[in-house]
């Protein structure tokens, strides 16, 4: 009971805390001259884009301020046009962007990427960095030459890149004179991203870089074979100790019930959110920062992890699979579970079909404390544009603006399903139907949708169960979301040495969680993060956060 | 002369430039001589942190392994290879032993993972023979044996080829005139073979101790995840993850500093060593 209300109190302190940065008031005490800084504290803070929403269809399931999503069980029958002009100059654009699929098809052979060329008015050069390599690719792109850099790039939030903040303030466009304020209303798409991923993706130096990619709060979600775990005994309402005698029940032979990935920690996050553990760090009514770390749930989630994995409930390959290898494996039915997005419904329901029916699971409870879920922050990444002229960063603005067309129009058709008769045919309910081709030509292999899109809503073509469930889903799990406070801020030594301080700790949790360590060494390796720039990271967090609050 | 000389200059001295970046907090966004000078503490920090010392430690053991189980394996492959004295099954199995040496660590590791892994070749014959399973693959405590047992896997017969040739020189009458005076293949081999190989065998022990601090980068970096950084990490890595990765290039940089340093003490230690025992060594 004290736990919950702790978090609840956390959540919403948090919440609070970030919606209420009241921009312009504060002006510069420090010298300007010290370009390097990242900070925003004591910085002229830039106003966030005005919102505007983007015209777009009505949704049939409600969406709540709280943050769950609009749902749409049909396709909208009349698709509008949200964007008058080929927003491209005919140039040639450089891109660079994350991906959780396989590679696509050459330009010249993929007509979906002819497609996009073609809308967007630009000839589009794709640099694609598949996600495990993605940390290692973008670390040696951000130390190269900066001419040589991509005009586009999405950076992803998954990762602590190293220097990320200090790399986007020196080597990207700052787009604060083009977005900022009522400035983005010349890109009503973009004015269409609420204040709350803008917020998530944070200010650097107090200016504005990028745009993000808005998500909705459900973060990391186990997502369950819903036939495998409701036979071996699952309910709603369950417990920690249901929950493991479901996953003793859920594994035999070669079956195993729990999956994860390699770099998941086990689907720690999963795990630590049911424990009511700070995800990363949470902020107390004085402004104090607590890192989840130091936090007992935090180590209790770590143990109870520990003892799923030493009683051989989870896969034997859960340190080095990737998630696409983890999905074949969820899909086949060899694990009966596994930690990935909650966005990943949009991939999960159709891959799964004929297989076997996935299902988001609802968090077990702790010790009679009800479990919470995983807040996302609301921006998923954020695109970042190489440093050029005026007319070129408009010009590139143009294009994410086309990219952020909401659901229910044809340009988001387009990005998000390609060509009819090509890539999709119209089901019976109108919806877009993936064809053999939409299915290796995609916005999964060509990732367009990881540079700008629309704020996301509930919907699966040809599902309208499965978005009812999702929505039905959300409504339980949305209120007991568990926010990272520092989403958002700037840490200075987050920054300089957060890489390897996290992977640091991240190897611990590893080896405690697969045997190979005690909690006695997880206990050592918290007092290293310490000292070695966790207090520090406290410290500026709380600085930061006094500023913008 | 001169390209070999401006080869040197460009690429060997020139590059020595770079490691200023150990005294430094290097931000590439800022470049070589705008990023702030730091002195000792990028080396400070390296001395204390305990995952450096872990990874060193990793590198020794590993290194201290090779020493004792590989190093010997070439050495006794080519005396038994020169003693064939039917050609055609020499150089067949000549061939043999050198193919795996081009094979790459990629191709080695998913080898070994097929045939000793949890779902592995061996585990799968043990189980069905009702036997206990073997935990050899992702097991942090037979990690190190694993390693050096692939290393003599691949390249105990590339490792023939410098001894090979050292025994090709050997003079074919010492062995014949040995015969006569009654000497059986194992005084021939200590009174004979062993003398003449001996300034090679030297050459490459001094070599191989200048590189005690590389014990393989790609073999330890693809099989690092699956046993973790406590068992896995050696020096290289660790750069790698520090520098690369990490983006604290100035650390790496004192690290890699550290073991070029090291190595350089070792190879002129052991190259005075030799000169006093009477050997030629790498240099005079």
């Amino acid at each position: 009971m004290t736990g919950m209300s702790r978090r609840a109190a956390l959540s919403s302190l948090g919440a609070a805390g970030a919606a209420v940065s009241v921009p312009g008031l504060l002006t510069a005490c420090s010298g300007s001259s010290d370009g390097g800084d990242t900070a925003n504290a004591g910085k002229e803070l830039a106003p966030w884009p005005a919102y505007r929403p983007a015209p777009g269809a009505k949704p049939d399931l409600r969406p709540t301020d709280q943050g769950v999503q609009p749902g749409y069980t049909s396709y909208p029958a009349d698709l509008t046009s949200s964007v008058a002009r080929t927003p491209g100059d005919g140039s040639t654009v450089r891109v660079m962007s994350v991906t959780f699929g396989t590679p696509p098809k050459e330009a010249a052979q993929n007509r979906f990427w002819q497609a996009i060329e073609k809308a967007l008015g630009v000839k589009v050069e794709f640099t694609i960095v598949p996600q495990t390599d993605y940390q290692q690719k973008m670390a040696t792109v951000m130390a190269g030459d900066p001419d040589s850099l991509p005009d586009i790039i999405n950076v992803f939030t998954g990762f602590v890149l190293p220097r990320e903040a200090e790399f986007v303030q020196r080597r990207a466009q700052d787009l604060t004179p083009f977005l900022s304020g009522r400035a983005v209303g010349d890109y009503p798409n973009l004015a269409g991203i609420p204040t709350h991923a803008w917020r998530d993706m944070g200010r650097i130096g107090g200016r504005i870089y990028g745009v993000p990619l808005e998500r909705p709060v459900t973060g990391s979600t186990l997502w369950l074979n819903q036939g495998q775990f409701t036979d071996a005994g699952m309910a709603e309402g369950w417990t920690s100790d249901d929950f493991a005698a479901v996953a003793k029940r859920g594994t035999h032979g070669t079956t195993y019930a729990l999956g994860a990935s390699a770099d998941s920690l086990f689907g720690n996050a999963v795990h630590s959110a049911a424990h009511n553990s700070p995800q990363n760090w949470a902020v107390d009514k004085d402004g104090t920062f607590h890192a989840g770390y130091t936090d007992e749930r935090f180590k209790a989630s770590v143990a109870f992890q520990a003892q799923l994995r030493k009683d051989g409930y989870y896969h034997p390959d859960a340190t080095s699979l990737s998630t696409p290898d983890l999905e074949t494996l969820f899909y086949n039915g060899t694990v009966g579970s596994m930690q990935n997005g909650f966005g990943a419904y949009q991939h999960l329901y159709a891959d799964a079909e004929g297989l076997m029916s996935p299902a988001p699971a609802l968090p077990y409870s702790v010790g009679g404390t009800p479990g919470g879920h995983v807040a996302a922050r609301r921006s998923f990444g954020y695109t970042v544009l190489k440093k050029a002229e005026k007319e070129r960063i408009e010009m590139l603005l143009r294009l994410l603006d086309y990219l952020a067309a909401p659901f229910g129009t044809k340009e988001w058709e387009l990005t998000h399903f390609g060509l009819e008769g090509v890539h999709f045919t119209r089901g019976k309910d109108g919806s877009p139907q993936p064809a053999k081709l939409g299915e290796v030509e995609n916005n999964t292999n060509l990732p367009v949708k990881y540079l700008a899109e629309a704020p996301q809503v509930l919907f699966l073509p040809g599902r309208p169960d499965a978005v009812r469930a999702l929505h039905a889903w959300q409504q339980k799990v949305v209120p007991v979301t568990i926010r990272d406070a520092s989403y958002g801020l700037q840490s200075r030594t987050n920054t300089r040495r957060g890489t390897t301080l996290r992977a640091s700790m991240d190897d611990t949790i590893t080896a405690v969680i697969a045997g190979r360590a005690s909690l006695s060494d997880y206990d050592a390796a918290v007092r290293r993060w310490r000292s070695g720039g966790g207090d520090k990271m406290a410290e500026e967090y709380a600085e930061e956060y006094a500023a913008l609050t | 002369m001169m390209p070999g000389l401006a080869y040197f200059l460009v690429f060997q001295y020139g590059a020595l430039v770079g490691n200023v970046i150990a005294v430094k907090e290097y931000v590439p966004f800022d470049g070589l001589w705008n990023s702030p000078w730091v002195g000792p503490d990028n080396f400070q920090r390296m001395f204390e942190d305990a995952a450096f010392w872990d990874s060193v430690l990793n590198t020794l053991l590993i290194s201290v392994l090779q020493l004792v189980f590989f190093f010997p394996v070439p050495l006794a492959l080519a005396l038994l290879l020169h003693s064939l004295t039917w050609s055609t099954v020499r150089r067949f199995v000549q061939s043999v032993a050198y193919l795996p040496h081009f094979l790459s660590w990629v191709i080695v590791v998913a080898l070994f993972q097929q045939v000793l892994g949890d779902t592995g070749m061996l585990n799968s014959y043990l189980g069905d023979i009702g036997l206990h399973t073997v935990d050899i693959i992702g097991n942090p405590d037979a990690f190190k044996p694993l390693v050096v047992a692939q290393v003599i896997w691949k390249d105990a017969g590339w490792g023939t080829i410098i001894f090979l040739a050292a025994l090709s020189l050997v003079d074919e009458q010492l062995y014949e005139a040995a015969a006569i005076d009654g000497a059986g293949p194992w005084r021939r081999f200590w009174h004979v073979t062993l003398p003449a190989i001996r300034p090679v065998i030297i050459l490459l022990l001094i070599m191989r101790l200048g590189e005690i601090l590389s014990v393989g980068f790609e073999q330890m970096l693809l099989q690092r995840d699956a046993v973790g950084p406590e068992a896995a990490e050696v020096i290289d890595t660790f750069v790698y993850f520090q520098g690369i990765v990490g983006g604290d290039y100035g650390y790496a940089a004192a690290a890699g500093l550290f073991k070029g340093v090291v190595g350089a003490v070792l190879v002129y230690a052991a190259n005075k060593v030799a000169h006093r025992l009477g050997e030629q060594g790498v240099y005079k």
